[in-house]
């Protein structure tokens, strides 16, 4: 008799162990398919900018250097992000990240000046170009917000009771959330002369 | 399970998800001299949410909505025993306690007949009900040129869930209003109407948007599907034994040697839960539903991350409402339930907006869910 209910308690804590595991493996995957879905909008963005510059180069001949700052920027996101895929240190996925950062600032501005030019604004070719690109910057913005939220839920099953002894057990360790620094969340400044 | 003490995500430097930039600054919702009376806050240029409760906002109410659904099947269930103990009455021997008399057989198979009635009935709904539910909006597939905004901002949301776009559907009518349908998350469907697209600023579409995706990422429309199948069961069960206790159904066996007052007794209980039966698992539908919508705010806020958009676009939604109110269209009424707000809402015979929910009302008051999103931020 007792040994059916020994028996019995083992299989049980067996069972959790394993769903335990299975849901901890889960959430990491998630966590490095959330950091992937980054990198694809990041993609799509480099993918956009020429098309956008073309668009209004005609029409700001006064916002030149706006316009050359954001060519020059994603030229270097581009080869930054490139030497970072092609087996990068962690020193070229900082610079990456950091012209990424440059490039975001970049059409921050480009498009606080779009706006605040209405006869620009109002080609329709711009206007869709602008609606895609507000749309990439928020996409970027989710999946880093979705990314840090997954972050979230993984280091909580790792670090909660009962589920981090079986994290512990295995090895896995708590993800750092994705920082963004004061320079990128700055409003831009558009002048207007 | 409660957090460990200390471990405050939000407070490690200055936010990990400061999100807020240039590009965002969605115009303001129009002041509006009534309701400027209300203690709105001025509105704050830039406003950063960097603690927000959604988290226990959602675990609360995802406790709720389960004690909710445990509830009503229970009852479900023991309205089924009873019919059962009345079919099929236990034999009582003579000077046998209470217990004896409770304990039935048939009341067991009545149980289970409502339990797998139940699940059985369930699984047909859920197989053809949001296909059902988008054919009598009269959603049409959304074009991905003409409708690019709603598009982007449908897969935006979809992004920031980590769920794969949803299908995204327009309804074309002029009452500002939307649903999600949808079985798994995975395959969901959005359907927005015209008249929400036209009058609400990109970032209030986006909080709609956001709230449906809430509703397809929390499983709302299995849970309601679920839900409403056990409250239609119970209803046609407790009509039933409403006509058998009324033409005096059941086998009297024995009833006038023992278990007579058991009879009795079980009789009157029958004819009381039969008669309320109907009116407690319909209040208890709404109560749910009510939750599911408090649970959508509270997601479409984590998921966007910005509560103002959120009661700005509630705002509108409630005045077009109360503008359309009741003469909604029958597919909107069908449909009650659905909506983000709901569109029967109207001035009632008074002249006079109901500000409270009540206990028959598939949605909060607007006033209400603002009040809480607020308490979010």
């Amino acid at each position: 008799m007792e040994i059916w209910i020994i028996l019995g308690i083992v299989v049980l804590v067996a069972l959790y162990a394993i769903a335990t595991y299975n849901g901890l493996v889960g959430r990491r995957n998630g966590v490095r398919n959330a950091f992937a879905q980054i990198s694809v909008q990041l993609k799509r963005r480099h993918d956009l900018v020429p098309n956008l510059v073309a668009a209004v180069r005609d029409a700001m001949a006064f916002e030149r250097e706006t316009l050359e700052a954001v060519v020059a920027a994603r030229g270097k996101a581009v080869a930054a992000t490139q030497r970072a895929e092609r087996g990068g240190s962690a020193a070229d996925r900082a610079q990456a990240l950091a012209a990424e950062r440059e490039l975001g600032a970049g059409l921050g501005r480009l498009l606080a000046v779009v706006e605040a030019y209405p006869e620009i604004r109002s080609g329709t070719h711009v206007s869709e170009l602008t609606e895609e690109l507000r749309s990439t910057e928020n996409r970027i913005a989710f999946a880093r917000q979705h990314y840090n939220d997954s972050i979230q839920s993984y280091n909580d099953r790792v670090q909660m009771f009962p589920s981090n002894l079986i994290a512990g057990m295995f090895g896995f360790r708590t993800e750092e959330f994705f920082q963004v620094d004061a320079a990128e969340t700055a409003v831009p400044t558009v002048s207007l002369r | 399970m409660a957090r460990g003490k200390g471990w405050r995500p939000w407070q490690r430097q200055a936010s990990p998800w400061a999100r807020r930039g240039p590009w965002e600054t969605g115009q303001e919702t129009a002041p509006d001299p009534i309701r400027e009376a209300e203690d709105r806050p001025e509105p704050v240029e830039g406003i950063r949410i960097d603690r927000t409760d959604f988290t226990g906002a959602i675990r609360a109410n995802r406790r709720k909505s389960l004690a909710i659904c445990l509830g009503l099947t229970l009852f479900g269930m023991a309205l089924g025993y009873l019919v059962g103990w009345w079919v099929a009455p236990p034999y009582v021997p003579e000077g046998a306690g209470l217990p004896a008399m409770l304990l039935s057989g048939g009341g067991a198979v009545g149980a289970a007949v409502m339990a797998v009635a139940g699940g059985l009935w369930s699984t047909l709904a859920l197989t053809t009900g949001d296909r059902m539910a988008l054919g009598i909006a009269g959603a049409r597939e959304a074009d991905p040129i003409a409708d690019r905004r709603l598009h982007n901002v449908v897969e935006e949301m979809a992004i920031a869930a980590g769920l794969p776009k949803p299908r995204v559907m327009v309804i074309e009518t002029d009452m500002p209003n939307a649903f999600a349908a949808g079985l798994r998350p995975e395959k969901g469907t959005i359907a927005v109407t015209r008249g929400l697209m036209n009058r609400l600023s990109r970032d209030e579409l986006q909080a709609v948007v956001a709230h449906e995706t809430g509703h397809l990422a929390n499983g709302d429309s299995r849970y309601m599907v679920v839900v409403s199948v056990m409250v239609g069961l119970i209803v046609i069960v407790a009509a039933m034994a409403r006509n058998m206790a009324y033409f005096g159904g059941g086998s009297r066996r024995g009833s006038d040697r023992n278990g007579g007052n058991a009879l009795a007794l079980v009789a009157l209980l029958l004819m009381v839960v039969a008669i309320l039966a109907p009116f407690a698992a319909q209040a208890m539908q709404f109560a749910l539903s009510r939750q599911r919508e408090y649970l959508a705010d509270a997601t479409a806020v984590k998921l966007t991350r910005n509560p103002k958009a959120m009661i700005g676009a509630l705002m509108r939604l409630d005045e077009a409402a109360a503008a359309t109110g009741r003469d909604a269209p029958t597919s909107a009424r069908a449909l009650e339930a659905l909506w983000i707000v709901n569109p029967l809402d109207g001035p009632g015979e008074s002249g006079r907006r109901r500000r409270r929910a009540g206990l028959f009302s598939t949605h909060p008051s607007i006033d209400d869910r603002i009040a809480r999103i607020r308490a979010m931020g």
